[in-house]
């Protein structure tokens, strides 16, 4: 069971206020305590691993992965990281700009499991950002597309099956250890990805260069 | 057997969505509220994590509902669970204890569902 850990609606890399680019609603000292008192509760609560999700400002991961550190170095406790961010649209970057490869530079400082990418894409619009984690990540990859992108009105229409079908395409070029849903996917969408995961190996980790 | 062993193995799946199961309950206002916070100043429809303490059953019968299709690992109901995010609702006090009951709540039911299912497996084999 892992404890989820979002971006919160705060970014402390990018201003909210156009006309002071310099504003910054939050520092990195406020996300790290609230990140701090969210690690607590979730291992408190028995959390067997922490998955830091949908990165849209990677200063924000790292606040939270600062935050788990500490935690861990003084609770003297050993819990797995996952961490997955999150490229908005087809300039292939996250909200604040990085590249999938700066993204993964960022973070590659802390001892993860796991790095991956959820959300905002659908299966098929998330496949060349894997390849680039598939390619470079010393840690497993991990993928949790959407069902799709959004319709007009803000819902995912895409089906079980058609979501298996893309999942399928990268699951068969080994590029992924971890897969699962985002936004509009139902236990009928997960099945399907059982089925398939179960059909194919997963990715070999590649070393660290 | 360690995560970072049955992942050189085995594709691990995980989860799909908390807010679309949410959203096919149909939950109003009050749902959002239960007892605890029916007197709260704020509105607090949407805040889905606040569930975990006022719908903590919804919660968990989710977490089967991906437990029975195959997820080796479910994740946690504390999306916006930080006193950053729950200022939204003026609900920034009970941050530690929304993660440390979603927490719990995820643990139950893949504790429950072990006990149904595979009696004799390695917790680590579902998450």
């Amino acid at each position: 069971m892992a404890g989820a850990l979002g971006p919160t609606n705060k970014t402390a890399s990018l201003s909210p206020d156009v006309n002071n680019p310099g504003y910054r609603a939050i520092t990195f000292d406020q996300l790290r305590d609230a990140y701090a008192e969210q690690v607590n509760g979730l291992i408190d609560g028995g959390a067997d691993i922490l998955l830091v999700e949908t990165i849209f400002d990677t200063l924000n991961a790292k606040a939270a992965l600062f935050a788990i550190q500490e935690i861990l170095d003084s609770r003297k406790r050993k819990v797995p990281i996952m961490i997955s961010g999150t490229i908005t649209d087809a300039s292939g970057r996250t909200l604040s700009g990085q590249t999938t490869e700066a993204f993964l530079i960022s973070v590659s400082h802390a001892p993860l499991l796991s790095i991956g990418l959820n959300c905002a894409l659908g299966a098929a619009q998330l496949r060349p950002y894997l390849q680039i984690l598939n390619e470079n990540a010393p840690f497993f990859v991990s993928a949790y597309p959407n069902a799709g992108l959004p319709n007009e009105f803000g819902q995912y229409d895409q089906g079980p099956e058609e979501m298996a079908g893309q999942v399928e395409e990268f699951l068969k070029e080994g590029l992924v250890n971890i897969i699962g849903g985002c936004c509009g996917t139902t236990p009928e969408h997960i099945k399907q990805l059982v089925r398939l995961a179960s059909k194919y190996k997963p990715r070999k980790v590649v070393e660290a260069s | 057997m360690a995560i970072s062993e049955l992942l050189k193995e085995k594709i691990l799946v995980l989860d799909g969505a908390m807010g679309t199961m949410i959203q096919r309950y149909t939950l109003e206002e009050e749902d959002f509220r239960g007892d605890r916070f029916k007197d709260h100043a704020y509105p607090l429809k949407g805040n889905n994590d606040l569930l975990s303490l006022t719908k903590p059953e919804i919660i968990k019968e989710i977490h089967h509902a991906y437990l029975e299709v195959g997820s080796d690992i479910i994740e946690t109901n504390t999306f916006s669970s930080t006193s950053i995010a729950q200022a939204d609702y003026h609900l920034e006090e009970i941050a530690y204890e929304l993660n440390f009951e979603s927490a719990r709540i995820a643990k139950e039911a893949v504790e429950e569902f072990m006990e149904k299912v595979h009696p004799n497996q390695d917790l680590w084999q579902v998450l």
